[in-house]
Protein backbone atom coordinates (compact mmCIF):
# COMPACT_ATOMS: atom_id res chain seq x y z
CA UNK A 1 0.00 0.00 0.00
CA UNK A 2 2.70 2.42 1.04
CA UNK A 3 4.72 1.34 -1.97
CA UNK A 4 1.81 2.11 -4.27
CA UNK A 5 1.30 5.55 -2.67
CA UNK A 6 5.01 6.28 -2.93
CA UNK A 7 5.01 5.19 -6.57
CA UNK A 8 2.05 7.42 -7.35
CA UNK A 9 3.69 10.37 -5.60
CA UNK A 10 6.93 9.84 -7.53
CA UNK A 11 5.03 9.66 -10.80
CA UNK A 12 3.06 12.81 -9.98
CA UNK A 13 6.17 14.78 -9.02
CA UNK A 14 7.97 13.54 -12.11
CA UNK A 15 5.10 14.76 -14.27
CA UNK A 16 5.02 18.17 -12.58
CA UNK A 17 8.78 18.52 -12.85
CA UNK A 18 8.73 17.61 -16.53
CA UNK A 19 6.02 20.20 -17.24
CA UNK A 20 7.96 22.83 -15.33
CA UNK A 21 11.12 22.29 -17.36
CA UNK A 22 11.61 24.97 -20.01
CA UNK A 23 12.38 22.40 -22.67
CA UNK A 24 9.20 20.39 -22.21
CA UNK A 25 8.61 19.07 -25.68
CA UNK A 26 4.85 18.84 -25.79
CA UNK A 27 4.24 22.34 -24.49
CA UNK A 28 6.88 23.94 -26.66
CA UNK A 29 5.82 22.08 -29.77
CA UNK A 30 2.21 23.16 -29.30
CA UNK A 31 3.10 26.79 -28.73
CA UNK A 32 5.49 26.90 -31.69
CA UNK A 33 2.93 25.37 -33.95
CA UNK A 34 0.37 27.91 -32.81
CA UNK A 35 2.78 30.79 -33.37
CA UNK A 36 3.72 29.52 -36.81
CA UNK A 37 0.10 29.19 -37.79
CA UNK A 38 -0.58 32.75 -36.69
CA UNK A 39 2.49 34.08 -38.48
CA UNK A 40 1.76 32.28 -41.71
CA UNK A 41 -1.80 33.57 -41.65
CA UNK A 42 -0.53 37.12 -41.30
CA UNK A 43 2.33 36.85 -43.78
CA UNK A 44 0.46 35.19 -46.63
CA UNK A 45 -2.02 37.45 -48.34
CA UNK A 46 -5.02 35.82 -50.00
CA UNK A 47 -4.80 34.86 -53.67
CA UNK A 48 -4.62 38.17 -55.46
CA UNK A 49 -4.37 37.93 -59.18
CA UNK A 50 -6.39 35.55 -61.31
CA UNK A 51 -4.30 32.85 -62.97
CA UNK A 52 -2.93 33.98 -66.29
CA UNK A 53 -3.00 37.70 -65.60
CA UNK A 54 0.60 37.65 -64.45
CA UNK A 55 1.91 36.43 -67.77
CA UNK A 56 4.91 38.16 -69.20
CA UNK A 57 4.19 41.17 -71.46
CA UNK A 58 3.03 39.73 -74.77
CA UNK A 59 4.34 40.60 -78.22
CA UNK A 60 2.08 42.43 -80.67
CA UNK A 61 0.43 40.66 -83.60
CA UNK A 62 2.91 42.46 -85.85
CA UNK A 63 5.84 44.77 -85.13
CA UNK A 64 5.65 48.45 -86.06
CA UNK A 65 6.90 49.38 -89.53
CA UNK A 66 8.34 52.55 -90.99
CA UNK A 67 5.50 55.01 -91.35
CA UNK A 68 4.65 56.26 -94.83
CA UNK A 69 2.16 58.90 -93.70
CA UNK A 70 2.21 61.98 -91.44
CA UNK A 71 1.98 61.09 -87.73
CA UNK A 72 -1.30 61.70 -85.92
CA UNK A 73 0.09 61.38 -82.40
CA UNK A 74 3.34 61.41 -80.42
CA UNK A 75 4.50 58.59 -78.19
CA UNK A 76 6.91 60.00 -75.65
CA UNK A 77 7.58 60.22 -71.96
CA UNK A 78 5.07 61.87 -69.68
CA UNK B 1 -7.72 63.90 -88.20
CA UNK B 2 -7.49 63.81 -84.43
CA UNK B 3 -8.86 65.61 -81.40
CA UNK B 4 -6.96 66.31 -78.20
CA UNK B 5 -8.03 67.38 -74.73
CA UNK B 6 -6.72 67.40 -71.15
CA UNK B 7 -7.29 64.27 -69.11
CA UNK B 8 -5.56 62.41 -66.24
CA UNK B 9 -3.17 65.33 -65.76
CA UNK B 10 -1.88 65.06 -69.32
CA UNK B 11 -3.05 65.23 -72.93
CA UNK B 12 -5.43 62.72 -74.51
CA UNK B 13 -5.61 62.26 -78.29
CA UNK B 14 -8.37 60.47 -80.19
CA UNK B 15 -8.13 59.67 -83.90
CA UNK B 16 -10.68 57.72 -85.91
CA UNK B 17 -10.45 55.97 -89.25
CA UNK B 18 -13.86 57.43 -90.08
CA UNK B 19 -13.82 61.20 -89.37
CA UNK B 20 -17.61 61.21 -89.08
CA UNK B 21 -17.45 59.10 -85.94
CA UNK B 22 -14.91 61.25 -84.13
CA UNK B 23 -17.47 62.83 -81.79
CA UNK B 24 -18.87 59.50 -80.66
CA UNK B 25 -15.37 58.14 -80.14
CA UNK B 26 -14.34 61.16 -78.08
CA UNK B 27 -17.41 60.89 -75.89
CA UNK B 28 -16.68 57.22 -75.21
CA UNK B 29 -13.04 57.99 -74.40
CA UNK B 30 -13.94 60.85 -72.05
CA UNK B 31 -16.34 58.60 -70.14
CA UNK B 32 -13.63 55.97 -69.65
CA UNK B 33 -10.97 58.46 -68.60
CA UNK B 34 -13.30 60.17 -66.15
CA UNK B 35 -14.11 56.80 -64.57
CA UNK B 36 -10.42 55.86 -64.31
CA UNK B 37 -9.60 59.23 -62.77
CA UNK B 38 -12.30 58.89 -60.10
CA UNK B 39 -11.18 55.36 -59.29
CA UNK B 40 -7.39 55.47 -59.58
CA UNK B 41 -6.05 59.00 -59.11
CA UNK B 42 -3.48 59.49 -56.35
CA UNK B 43 -4.05 63.26 -56.54
CA UNK B 44 -7.82 63.34 -55.98
CA UNK B 45 -8.84 63.17 -52.35
CA UNK B 46 -12.24 61.79 -53.41
CA UNK B 47 -10.85 58.93 -55.51
CA UNK B 48 -11.28 55.32 -54.46
CA UNK B 49 -7.52 54.88 -54.44
CA UNK B 50 -7.11 57.76 -51.99
CA UNK B 51 -9.65 56.10 -49.70
CA UNK B 52 -7.61 52.89 -49.76
CA UNK B 53 -4.38 54.80 -49.05
CA UNK B 54 -6.03 56.60 -46.10
CA UNK B 55 -7.59 53.49 -44.57
CA UNK B 56 -4.77 52.85 -42.05
CA UNK B 57 -4.70 49.12 -42.68
CA UNK B 58 -8.46 48.63 -42.76
CA UNK B 59 -10.14 46.66 -45.52
CA UNK B 60 -11.97 48.93 -48.00
CA UNK B 61 -14.81 48.09 -50.39
CA UNK B 62 -14.02 49.31 -53.91
CA UNK B 63 -15.74 49.31 -57.27
CA UNK B 64 -14.99 46.99 -60.18
CA UNK B 65 -12.80 49.49 -62.03
CA UNK B 66 -10.30 50.01 -59.20
CA UNK B 67 -10.40 46.28 -58.60
CA UNK B 68 -9.44 45.69 -62.23
CA UNK B 69 -6.74 48.38 -62.10
CA UNK B 70 -5.27 46.81 -58.96
CA UNK B 71 -5.28 43.36 -60.48
CA UNK B 72 -3.55 44.72 -63.56
CA UNK B 73 -0.97 46.50 -61.37
CA UNK B 74 -0.31 43.38 -59.30
CA UNK B 75 -0.09 41.27 -62.46
CA UNK B 76 2.48 43.75 -63.79
CA UNK B 77 4.43 43.51 -60.56
CA UNK B 78 4.45 39.75 -60.67
CA UNK B 79 5.33 39.50 -64.36
CA UNK B 80 8.16 42.02 -63.99
CA UNK B 81 9.61 40.32 -60.94
CA UNK B 82 8.58 43.28 -58.79
CA UNK B 83 10.23 45.94 -60.94
CA UNK B 84 6.91 47.62 -61.74
CA UNK B 85 5.45 47.90 -58.26
CA UNK B 86 2.27 49.78 -57.24
CA UNK B 87 3.49 50.26 -53.64
CA UNK B 88 5.92 53.03 -54.65
CA UNK B 89 3.38 55.70 -53.67
CA UNK B 90 5.05 56.71 -50.41
CA UNK B 91 8.53 56.70 -51.96
CA UNK B 92 7.29 58.95 -54.76
CA UNK B 93 5.61 61.31 -52.30
CA UNK B 94 8.68 61.49 -50.06
CA UNK B 95 10.90 62.17 -53.07
CA UNK B 96 8.69 65.15 -53.91
CA UNK B 97 6.10 63.85 -56.36
CA UNK B 98 3.26 64.53 -53.93
CA UNK B 99 0.94 66.57 -56.14
CA UNK B 100 0.10 66.99 -59.80
CA UNK B 101 3.30 67.56 -61.69
CA UNK B 102 2.45 71.19 -62.44
CA UNK B 103 2.67 71.85 -58.67
CA UNK B 104 5.82 69.77 -58.26
CA UNK B 105 7.59 71.55 -61.11
CA UNK B 106 6.73 74.98 -59.68
CA UNK B 107 8.29 74.19 -56.27
CA UNK B 108 11.40 76.04 -55.07
CA UNK B 109 14.18 73.50 -55.57
CA UNK B 110 16.54 75.36 -53.25
CA UNK B 111 14.33 74.95 -50.20
CA UNK B 112 12.71 71.59 -50.99
CA UNK B 113 14.47 68.53 -49.53
CA UNK B 114 13.62 65.11 -50.93
CA UNK B 115 13.54 62.07 -48.67
CA UNK B 116 13.85 58.44 -49.66
CA UNK B 117 12.15 55.44 -48.15
CA UNK B 118 11.95 51.71 -48.78
CA UNK B 119 9.19 50.32 -50.98
CA UNK B 120 7.14 47.75 -49.01
CA UNK B 121 6.46 45.54 -52.01
CA UNK B 122 3.41 44.51 -54.00
CA UNK B 123 2.95 41.32 -51.91
CA UNK B 124 1.65 43.47 -49.06
CA UNK B 125 -1.48 44.35 -51.04
CA UNK B 126 -4.51 42.19 -50.30
CA UNK B 127 -7.24 42.09 -52.90
CA UNK B 128 -10.34 39.99 -52.39
CA UNK B 129 -11.96 40.00 -55.80
CA UNK B 130 -14.99 38.02 -54.66
CA UNK B 131 -15.74 40.40 -51.79
CA UNK B 132 -14.67 43.48 -53.79
CA UNK B 133 -12.32 44.67 -51.07
CA UNK B 134 -8.75 45.90 -50.84
CA UNK B 135 -6.41 46.24 -47.88
CA UNK B 136 -2.96 47.72 -47.67
CA UNK B 137 -1.03 47.82 -44.39
CA UNK B 138 -0.92 51.15 -42.57
CA UNK B 139 1.80 53.32 -44.10
CA UNK B 140 1.70 51.64 -47.51
CA UNK B 141 0.59 53.96 -50.30
CA UNK B 142 -0.40 52.79 -53.75
CA UNK B 143 0.45 54.58 -56.97
CA UNK B 144 -1.06 53.08 -60.10
CA UNK B 145 0.53 55.59 -62.44
CA UNK B 146 2.60 53.07 -64.34
CA UNK B 147 -0.29 50.85 -65.33
CA UNK B 148 -3.56 52.76 -64.79
CA UNK B 149 -2.90 55.20 -67.63
CA UNK B 150 -2.10 52.32 -69.97
CA UNK B 151 -5.20 50.46 -68.81
CA UNK B 152 -7.22 53.61 -69.47
CA UNK B 153 -5.84 53.63 -73.02
CA UNK B 154 -6.76 50.01 -73.65
CA UNK B 155 -10.24 50.40 -72.19
CA UNK B 156 -10.90 53.70 -73.95
CA UNK B 157 -9.80 52.33 -77.34
CA UNK B 158 -12.06 49.31 -76.95
CA UNK B 159 -15.01 51.48 -75.90
CA UNK B 160 -14.45 53.97 -78.72
CA UNK B 161 -14.02 51.26 -81.35
CA UNK B 162 -17.41 49.88 -80.38
CA UNK B 163 -19.08 53.12 -81.48
CA UNK B 164 -16.74 54.36 -84.19
CA UNK B 165 -14.83 51.53 -85.85
CA UNK B 166 -11.08 51.98 -86.17
CA UNK B 167 -9.66 54.22 -83.47
CA UNK B 168 -6.39 55.30 -81.87
CA UNK B 169 -6.32 56.60 -78.31
CA UNK B 170 -3.23 58.28 -76.92
CA UNK B 171 -2.87 59.40 -73.31
CA UNK B 172 0.33 61.14 -72.36
CA UNK B 173 2.40 59.14 -74.82
CA UNK B 174 0.76 55.75 -74.19
CA UNK B 175 -1.16 54.54 -77.23
CA UNK B 176 -3.77 51.85 -77.89
CA UNK B 177 -5.46 51.10 -81.18
CA UNK B 178 -8.60 49.06 -81.81
CA UNK B 179 -10.88 48.19 -84.71
CA UNK B 180 -9.88 48.39 -88.35
CA UNK B 181 -6.93 50.77 -88.86
CA UNK B 182 -6.57 53.10 -91.84
CA UNK B 183 -4.54 51.86 -94.82
CA UNK B 184 -0.90 51.69 -93.80
CA UNK B 185 -1.72 51.71 -90.09
CA UNK B 186 -1.69 54.50 -87.51
CA UNK B 187 1.35 56.74 -87.84
CA UNK B 188 3.05 57.56 -84.55
CA UNK B 189 5.93 59.98 -83.94
CA UNK B 190 8.47 58.70 -81.39
CA UNK B 191 10.00 61.33 -79.11
CA UNK B 192 11.48 61.82 -75.64
CA UNK B 193 8.51 63.98 -74.63
CA UNK B 194 4.89 63.21 -75.52
CA UNK B 195 4.25 66.96 -75.66
CA UNK B 196 6.50 67.31 -78.73
CA UNK B 197 4.67 68.38 -81.89
CA UNK B 198 3.73 65.59 -84.32
CA UNK B 199 6.06 67.12 -86.92
CA UNK B 200 9.03 67.17 -84.53
CA UNK B 201 12.25 65.51 -85.69
CA UNK B 202 12.52 61.80 -84.98
CA UNK B 203 11.35 58.45 -86.28
CA UNK B 204 7.74 57.67 -87.09
CA UNK B 205 6.32 54.16 -87.05
CA UNK B 206 3.00 52.68 -88.13
CA UNK B 207 1.02 50.33 -85.88
CA UNK B 208 -2.09 48.36 -86.77
CA UNK B 209 -3.07 46.72 -83.49
CA UNK B 210 -2.29 46.52 -79.78
CA UNK B 211 -0.41 49.13 -77.81
CA UNK B 212 2.69 51.27 -77.86
CA UNK B 213 4.19 52.97 -74.83
CA UNK B 214 7.18 55.20 -74.27
CA UNK B 215 8.79 55.76 -70.89
CA UNK B 216 11.37 58.46 -70.40
CA UNK B 217 13.35 60.01 -67.59
CA UNK B 218 13.76 63.25 -69.54
CA UNK B 219 10.33 64.56 -68.51
CA UNK B 220 8.71 64.86 -65.06
CA UNK B 221 12.02 65.81 -63.49
CA UNK B 222 12.43 68.06 -60.46
CA UNK B 223 15.22 69.12 -58.16
CA UNK B 224 16.01 68.91 -54.48
CA UNK B 225 18.87 71.32 -54.00
CA UNK B 226 21.52 70.17 -56.44
CA UNK B 227 20.03 66.70 -56.89
CA UNK B 228 18.01 66.02 -60.03
CA UNK B 229 15.10 63.57 -59.54
CA UNK B 230 12.58 61.85 -61.81
CA UNK B 231 9.34 59.90 -61.42
CA UNK B 232 10.57 56.42 -62.26
CA UNK B 233 11.30 54.92 -58.85
CA UNK B 234 13.34 51.74 -58.47
CA UNK B 235 11.38 49.57 -55.95
CA UNK B 236 14.63 47.97 -54.81
CA UNK B 237 16.09 51.26 -53.60
CA UNK B 238 13.13 53.63 -53.21
CA UNK B 239 15.09 56.16 -55.29
CA UNK B 240 14.77 57.35 -58.88
CA UNK B 241 16.11 54.63 -61.17
CA UNK B 242 19.64 54.82 -62.47
CA UNK B 243 19.71 53.54 -66.04
CA UNK B 244 21.85 53.80 -69.17
CA UNK B 245 18.65 54.66 -71.06
CA UNK B 246 16.77 57.93 -71.22
CA UNK B 247 13.80 56.84 -73.35
CA UNK B 248 12.37 53.42 -74.20
CA UNK B 249 9.48 52.74 -76.59
CA UNK B 250 7.86 49.30 -76.76
CA UNK B 251 5.10 47.78 -78.91
CA UNK B 252 3.05 44.97 -77.38
CA UNK B 253 -0.25 43.15 -77.53
CA UNK B 254 -1.82 45.77 -75.26
CA UNK B 255 -0.87 49.19 -74.02
CA UNK B 256 -0.58 47.78 -70.49
CA UNK B 257 1.94 45.19 -71.68
CA UNK B 258 3.86 47.86 -73.59
CA UNK B 259 3.93 50.16 -70.56
CA UNK B 260 5.07 47.43 -68.18
CA UNK B 261 7.90 46.52 -70.56
CA UNK B 262 9.00 50.11 -71.23
CA UNK B 263 9.05 50.83 -67.48
CA UNK B 264 10.87 47.62 -66.57
CA UNK B 265 13.47 48.35 -69.26
CA UNK B 266 14.87 51.10 -67.02
CA UNK B 267 15.42 48.61 -64.22
CA UNK B 268 16.63 45.34 -65.76
CA UNK B 269 20.35 44.73 -66.23
CA UNK B 270 20.32 44.25 -70.00
CA UNK B 271 17.16 45.83 -71.41
CA UNK B 272 17.73 45.02 -75.12
CA UNK B 273 18.25 41.36 -74.27
CA UNK B 274 15.26 41.32 -71.87
CA UNK B 275 13.01 42.78 -74.57
CA UNK B 276 14.38 40.57 -77.34
CA UNK B 277 13.82 37.45 -75.23
CA UNK B 278 10.14 38.38 -74.95
CA UNK B 279 9.75 39.23 -78.63
CA UNK B 280 8.83 42.81 -77.79
CA UNK B 281 9.72 45.25 -80.58
CA UNK B 282 11.40 48.24 -78.94
CA UNK B 283 13.54 51.30 -79.50
CA UNK B 284 15.88 52.38 -76.72
CA UNK B 285 17.69 55.70 -76.57
CA UNK B 286 20.82 55.90 -74.44
CA UNK B 287 21.70 58.83 -72.21
CA UNK B 288 24.08 59.91 -74.98
CA UNK B 289 21.24 59.89 -77.52
CA UNK B 290 22.18 56.76 -79.46
CA UNK B 291 19.29 54.52 -80.44
CA UNK B 292 19.08 50.71 -80.39
CA UNK B 293 16.22 48.73 -81.90
CA UNK B 294 15.24 45.13 -81.09
CA UNK B 295 12.74 42.42 -82.03
CA UNK B 296 11.67 43.84 -85.36
CA UNK B 297 11.31 47.54 -84.47
CA UNK B 298 12.33 49.39 -87.69
CA UNK B 299 15.68 51.13 -87.86
CA UNK B 300 15.56 54.91 -87.71
CA UNK B 301 15.38 56.37 -91.21
CA UNK B 302 18.65 57.94 -92.34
Amino acid sequence: MSLAVAGALVAAFAGLAARALPGHHNVKATNTAARQTTRSKRATPPPLVPAGSASTPAAPAAPPVQSQSPPVVVSGGT
Amino acid sequence: MSLSFRALGTTAVVATADPASEGDACAAVERELDAIDRACSRFRSDSELSRVNRACGERVAVGPLLLEALQVALGAARSSGGLVDPTVGRALRAAGYDATFRVVAARDAETFRAEFCAVPGWQTVEVDADAGTVRVPAGVELDLGATAKALACDRAATAAAAVSGGVLVGIGGDIAVAGTPPAGGWSVRIADDHAAPVDAPGPAVAVCSGGLATSSTTVRRWRSGDVELHHLVDPRTGRPAESPWRTVSVAARTCVDANVASTASFLVDDAPRWLEARGLPARLVSLAGESTVVAGWPEDAA
